[in-house]
């Protein structure tokens, strides 16, 4: 039931926040129909633990029905206010609300059972019975929620982290061969050095940042130049760079290490495979409120969208939806022996229209 | 030993023949920054050790160790590379020398002494990291070894033991079975008989002779090529969607 129950919960709920309750969401047919399973098998037990006759089958399908449907409207009901509270008060309230029916339908049947409203006095026993009976099922099903819970944060965290570490990947080959660049460079020409060990600081820095960060439009562009500068030295006289960058307006804000792997990707993909190289090039301009950078480098015979290269771009992608919905988009095509990456997104108000919750949304 | 220096990074290359020149017995012969400038350079100087990167545009190391193979004399081979996952493992498993970037100075000397020649069942190990296919096709001629562009091949033809690489400007002979370029070039060739593949992207018409009896005609070749019964329908729906 609880698999049924999680999945149709929206994964943007307040009720995933960690230390809130799990208000189970018994509202769909689904989750109806195995309560209705459950119950019948709590009758079962009930039945087989006392006098086993059809009669008694009937009177117990009956109440334990009642009360567990009841008992489902009633959360259903209440659910938007139960989310609202924190773990142990929105526990407590949902388990009040169950015993609650368990004694007004225990009452009910008290009453029809005597046949008169008034007339005779109220069996306590009985219904003393069906409340101990009904808390002990309704704590181990909270229980159950609970941890259910529990895993489905679990899967989430880790989840983020896949994204966090698909972001912050620095290729290797690009590490260790600027790493044989500097100790080349040490020698010859430490100054150079010296700014190669700055730019690739900066690149780490980056990297290591939390994913989703927004920076200013300029700062995620010098974190492509210096990369590209880095890859300049490397590839020499292979790499020419066409840059053309409008002034970038004040307050444009972009989130971290979006550019910089399109531009690794245009050199890795385009200029690498290249014995006489190539130009890369870097448009930005802005137009109608929007902003529209395009990276683009000239296409290998024969080459292939690469994996990496889509799983960069879907990558991308998904981090703006989260930013920015259907407003910002990221196409790449091939025309005219070029491959170009052309990504449009909102000037000015992203981070109002974020998504507010969860590390994606949170600015700088 | 004379050294040859082959990485398509100046810098790489540079640091490298730094290190090289400073070792005693050791002299730097010459630089390359592709793999056909390095197999030329290797057989001019006669050099006996080539430091060989991996990755490099158009022709990668591996193939370049594998043409530097065929020479009458093979230079011993280390090959260079900064970060390669699986080819570590390969390296030792085939008992292949190799450098890791940034190269260290005390490695270089150990490595240096230890190269040996690289043979085609260790690389042919090493290849299987990254199922490539060759650039070039290398044929040993009078003139040493002579590089072939694939895209440049009309077709192979087996002849008992030697098979018969005809290509733009000419035909060489290699020793290398016809099954084996069948399954390297899968993509670019078609098998149209028994001893024959023809490359997909030269072919200009296939022509009936008679009952039974079809053949191919290839750009720049001027006698056809007979299409044996088995290969016809395959060769056929090939030609059709050419």
């Amino acid at each position: 039931m609880a698999n049924y129950i999680s999945q149709q919960e929206p994964s943007g709920a307040p009720a995933a926040s960690g230390d809130h309750f799990a208000v189970p969401n018994l509202c769909t047919a689904p989750a109806i129909s195995l309560l209705v399973l459950f119950g019948e098998l709590l009758v079962v037990v009930l039945l087989f633990a006392g006098e086993v006759s059809w009669m008694r089958l009937a009177l117990l399908s009956l109440f334990v029905q009642w009360v567990a449907l009841l008992s489902a409207a009633a959360l259903c009901l209440c659910r938007p206010l139960l989310l609202r509270l924190r773990l142990v008060p929105g526990a407590l309230a949902a388990f009040a609300l169950a015993l609650l029916v368990t004694f007004a339908v225990g009452l009910i049947a008290d009453r029809v059972i005597a046949g008169t409203v008034f007339g005779a006095p109220v069996e306590w026993m009985p219904i003393i019975r069906q409340l101990v009976i009904a808390s002990v099922i309704a704590a181990l099903a909270l229980r159950y929620f609970y941890v259910q819970q529990q895993l489905r944060l679990q899967e989430q965290a880790e989840l983020r982290a896949r994204i966090q570490a698909l972001q912050s990947r620095i290729r290797p080959h690009f590490l260790f061969n600027s790493m044989n660049i500097i100790a080349s460079l040490i020698e010859t020409d430490p100054a150079t050095a010296e700014s190669v060990v700055e730019d690739l600081s900066e690149l780490f820095r980056a990297s290591l940042n939390e994913a989703g960060n927004q920076v200013p439009l300029e700062d995620e562009l010098a974190l492509c130049e210096r990369y590209v500068r880095i890859e300049a030295l490397r590839l020499g006289e292979r790499l020419h760079l066409d840059w053309q960058v409008e002034p970038v307006p004040g307050g444009v804000r972009i989130p971290l290490l979006t550019l910089q792997p399109l531009v690794e990707n245009a050199i890795y993909h385009g200029i690498q495979p290249l014995p006489e190289g190539g130009t890369i090039g870097v448009r930005v301009w802005f137009q109608d409120g929007r902003a529209n950078v395009e990276i683009s480098n000239p296409v290998p015979d024969a080459a292939v969208q690469s994996q990496g290269n889509r799983m960069a771009l879907e990558n991308i992608r998904t981090r703006l939806a989260v930013l920015y919905g259907s407003r910002a988009e990221l196409h790449s095509e091939v025309r005219g022996g070029r491959y170009a990456a052309l990504l449009r997104f909102p000037v000015g108000d992203a981070a109002a229209n974020g998504g507010g919750a969860g590390p994606a949304g949170r600015v700088l | 030993m004379k050294v040859l220096i082959v990485d398509d990074e100046r810098l790489a290359r540079d640091r490298l023949a730094r290190m090289v020149s400073a070792l005693d017995g050791y002299r730097v012969v010459g630089e390359a920054d592709n793999g056909m400038t390095a197999l030329a350079q290797a057989q001019e100087h006669d050099a006996d050790v080539v430091l060989l990167d991996i990755r490099m545009p158009g022709m990668d190391g591996l193939e370049t160790a594998r043409h530097l193979s065929e020479l009458a004399e093979p230079p011993a081979v280390i090959f260079c590379t900064a970060y390669e996952e699986h080819a570590v493992q390969a390296f030792d498993l085939q008992a292949v020398g190799y450098l890791l970037k940034p190269v260290r100075r005390d490695s270089v000397q150990r490595v240096l002494e230890q190269a040996q020649r690289v043979n085609k069942a260790q690389l042919a190990a090493l290849n299987g990291l990254e199922p490539s296919r060759r650039t070039h096709i290398s044929a040993r001629t009078h003139r040493g070894i002579e590089l072939i562009p694939v895209e440049d091949v009309r077709y192979f033809q087996a002849d008992q033991k030697y098979v018969t690489v005809r290509f733009g400007d000419g035909e060489v002979i290699i020793d290398e079975p016809l099954k084996e370029l069948e399954r390297e070039f899968a993509d670019l060739f078609v098998r149209i008989h028994r001893n024959a593949l023809v490359a997909a992207a030269h072919i200009e018409g296939l022509e009936r002779l008679g009952v039974g009896q079809s053949c191919i005609r290839l750009r720049g070749v001027e006698q056809p090529l007979d299409v044996s019964r088995r290969h016809l329908s395959a060769v056929r729906r090939l030609v059709k969607r050419l």
